[in-house]
């Protein structure tokens, strides 16, 4: 009876222990993987701003050592990238569209909007830092990461200061597109 | 079946229950279609006052209410957009800011469809609101659309037997990693309202 007992605890007990090391693994990183990002970081945007500043925030993408590569194109039925008002308290929001299995995985495309009811008195420097955060999204980075490192992921970051994509977000970029 | 055959069986099981039980819990924690917005950050009571309308403590009387709300005012767009809204009725308790009396019934909009689209950080913090349950919330006041609270991490804060809880890590009152210390003084709801009304005036 105990030998059989042990049969059945013993591996039980060991698949347990497998699971919490391979769960540990993938979600050790100190940026954290947001699965609503694009399944292509070649994107191509529509720029539909009010504001000026496009292209400084594609640049900052661009410019990192990461897979993202974003194109301004004209016409509709890219992802975009908006502003307007809302009546509501957010700066921007990011929406994933045309999702891989219709409800969940990675996005075929995108929405940015950004907010001008709230952003109204902000410098552009601002404005670039919540944009910048929203493209984050779209490269599969998730709010605040836990590791207390600069983010632009993170909600208390200094707008008027942070409008780069830093090491850490970089990192977790390259990991979400990593082969 | 010889022994070594057994053994190596046995091994192939362990692994292969590994396997499943890893994956039914990457299954389990995928994201469902969500709103990821960037909200202001407030360090301190003063600021989160200065940005609320409206400070109340209120009850939650109806709650998880959803609806496609045009919040979209942008002046001369034609594609308008509805946005989908988690809507929930207050009665007011206690009036610590704002243009609002005891008695009085509002309703607040948390962004997101609860069930199939909601908003990230309430998803995560379980931060839509609950029927029959008491809030300090700071909130924002709009001519047409329901109130909204400052933010999702920051803006409302449950009270239980005047002892303030929040799940969130940003919140300005009633979070503690550690349970034991959960009712403290400073997390008393009479305490939290003697420091919002310092910066009312």
């Amino acid at each position: 009876m105990k030998r059989k007992l042990s049969k059945i605890i013993v591996p039980m007990l060991l698949s347990l222990l497998i699971t919490s090391m391979l769960t540990t693994v993938a979600f050790a990183a100190q940026y954290i993987y947001y699965g609503g990002g694009l399944l292509n970081p070649a994107v191509e945007v529509e720029n539909r701003l009010s504001y000026g500043i496009f292209h400084d925030c594609v640049d900052e993408w661009n410019s990192t050592d990461t897979p993202v590569d974003i194109t301004q194109v004209p016409g509709s039925g890219h992802s975009y990238i908006i502003s307007g008002q809302w009546d509501d308290t957010w700066y921007g929001m990011y929406t994933p569209q045309s999702r891989q299995y219709v409800f969940w995985g990675r996005a075929g495309k995108f929405k940015i909007e950004l907010n001008r009811s709230t952003l109204v008195s902000e410098s552009d420097t601002f404005r670039s830092s919540v944009l910048v955060h929203e493209l984050g999204h779209a490269f599969c980075l998730d709010d605040n990461p836990s590791s207390g490192n600069s983010s632009i992921m993170n909600y208390d970051r200094n707008r008027n200061y942070l409008t780069w994509p830093t090491s850490d977000d970089i990192a977790g970029v390259n990991d979400a597109y990593a082969d | 079946m010889t022994i070594k055959h057994k053994r190596v069986t046995s091994i192939l099981g362990v692994v292969a229950l590994s396997i499943a039980l890893t994956v039914l819990l990457c299954i389990g924690l995928l994201p469902k279609p969500m709103f990821h917005g960037d909200y202001p950050y407030y360090p301190d009571v003063e600021s989160i006052t200065d940005a609320a309308d409206v400070i109340i403590v209120g009850e939650v009387t109806k709650a998880r209410e959803v609806k496609n709300l045009m919040v979209d005012r942008t002046p001369n767009k034609s594609d308008k957009e509805a946005t989908p809204y988690t809507l929930s009725t207050i009665k007011v308790l206690r009036v610590i800011k704002g243009d609002l009396n005891i008695g009085d019934v509002i309703t607040i909009k948390q962004l997101g469809d609860y069930r199939n689209k909601p908003e990230a950080t309430l998803h995560e913090m379980d931060g839509y609101l609950s029927k029959d349950t008491e809030q300090l919330m700071f909130l924002c006041e709009y001519e047409n659309s329901p109130y909204s609270p400052v933010n999702p991490a920051q803006g409302i804060i449950e009270v239980r037997n005047g002892v303030l809880h929040s799940n969130n890590k940003y919140s300005l009152f009633g979070y503690s990693t550690d349970t034991a210390n959960a009712i403290r003084t400073d997390n008393s709801l009479d305490v939290a309202v003697e420091s919002i009304k310092k910066f009312t005036d």
